[in-house]
């Protein structure tokens, strides 16, 4: 960018070069699907969307605590439900030596799904 | 092939444009031209014969041309890659859109575009979001309790807690911003998603005499947020606001 564009700026050129360089790693993760890889690939494809699903359960439960709408033994319930979602999740992300970081999809313009 | 480059209203044609126009074809062999359809006109080129691949220079080419033709006049700029088969398809696409894209310039009549961003580090947004939001931190009384269940609900509603402060934070944030920059600038459009280190990312439509108005009123932005690096560019031709419905 010409110099004569920046208008005002009064900070520290080099965080921000920083962040834009993870910002640039960040990008280059994609669903690499191959022949030989395809079982994985495909593994990363659907544990996503079910972290999406399962993050969206958790956040309505929260708003359903915050709505003071839950019996005692209605957040007993979720509570062991959402812990053993989670539990589980994580069994199928070792099967498929995926970590946090992969289970997510770069949608462009829209940002991440995750 | 023909290139399209920018959109205007045909009367604000003169001899500064054509001779800016005569500049840039001999500059870069293209053809430049205008083409009309009162009262709308576009500035098109037809590319030489040899014309390169696309490649990262041409786009740069292409956005350089037309900031130049911004500077000379208002008009709606095109992104690349925007062609048609020959001139009079231009002027029936004129033709076709003349009642969207006047709307769309005289939104942005005499104006230009500004980018403002405010970056800080995740750290640095952290702790400005806990010293500006008067949230209640305190756990709900269904949570209250020391099952194992209710302990794992509880970490779970502290970091719901934390994403709603966020959230308010940033909305409370876009709305000051947005008071601060009403005096120059009517049309503020929030960006999402947020890059990375970036608390709020907007691009402004300001009158064109109204620059230093802008950098003026940023200043003291950056003073009312020492917490943020407030970054304002431009002024660039107005892309984010000249959305037209093409028939």
């Amino acid at each position: 960018m010409d110099d004569d564009k920046i208008l005002f700026f009064a900070g520290s050129a080099d965080a921000i070069v920083d962040e834009l360089e993870k910002i640039r790693q960040g990008s280059q993760a994609r669903i690499n699907a191959t022949p030989e890889n395809v079982e994985s690939g495909l593994a990363k494809l659907v544990l996503t969307l079910i972290e999406l699903i399962r993050k969206l359960i958790e956040k309505q439960a929260m708003r359903r605590i915050d709505g003071n709408s839950l019996t005692e033994e209605q957040i007993e319930s979720l509570g062991e439900t959402l812990m053993k979602l989670e539990k589980k999740m994580e069994e199928l992300k070792k099967i498929f030596n995926l970590t946090d970081k992969d289970l997510n999809l770069d949608l462009g313009p829209l940002g991440n799904l995750l | 092939m023909t290139t399209l480059y920018a959109l205007l209203e045909s009367r604000l044609i003169d001899g500064n444009l054509i001779a800016l126009l005569q500049s840039l074809t001999r500059e870069s062999g293209e053809a430049f031209e205008l083409v009309t359809a009162a009262p709308l006109a576009a500035i098109i080129a037809h590319p030489s014969a040899s014309s390169p691949p696309i490649s990262r220079e041409l786009l740069l080419h292409y956005a350089a041309t037309v900031e130049r033709l911004t500077e000379a006049v208002s008009l709606l700029p095109m992104r690349h890659g925007s062609t048609l088969p020959s001139s009079a398809e231009v002027i029936s696409m004129l033709q076709l859109n003349a009642v969207s894209c006047i709307d769309a310039l005289k939104r942005v009549y005499n104006k230009a575009e500004y980018s403002l961003r405010l970056f800080a580090s995740p750290e640095q947004q952290k702790n400005a979001i806990s010293a500006g939001v008067d949230g209640d931190n305190s756990l709900p009384e269904a949570l209250q309790g020391e099952t194992q269940n209710k302990r794992y609900l509880a970490e779970k509603y502290r970091v719901h807690l934390a994403e709603e402060h966020h959230r308010q934070y940033i909305e409370t944030l876009k709305s000051r911003l947005r008071k601060d920059l009403g005096e120059v600038s009517l049309d503020i459009e929030f960006k999402k998603p947020l890059p990375s280190g970036f608390i709020a990312d907007m691009v402004l439509l300001v009158e064109r005499n109204s620059k230093e108005r802008l950098r003026s009123i940023v200043k003291n932005i950056q003073s009312n947020y020492p917490e943020y690096d407030v970054i304002l560019t431009g002024p660039w031709p107005p892309y984010n606001f000249s959305q037209i419905r093409m028939q």
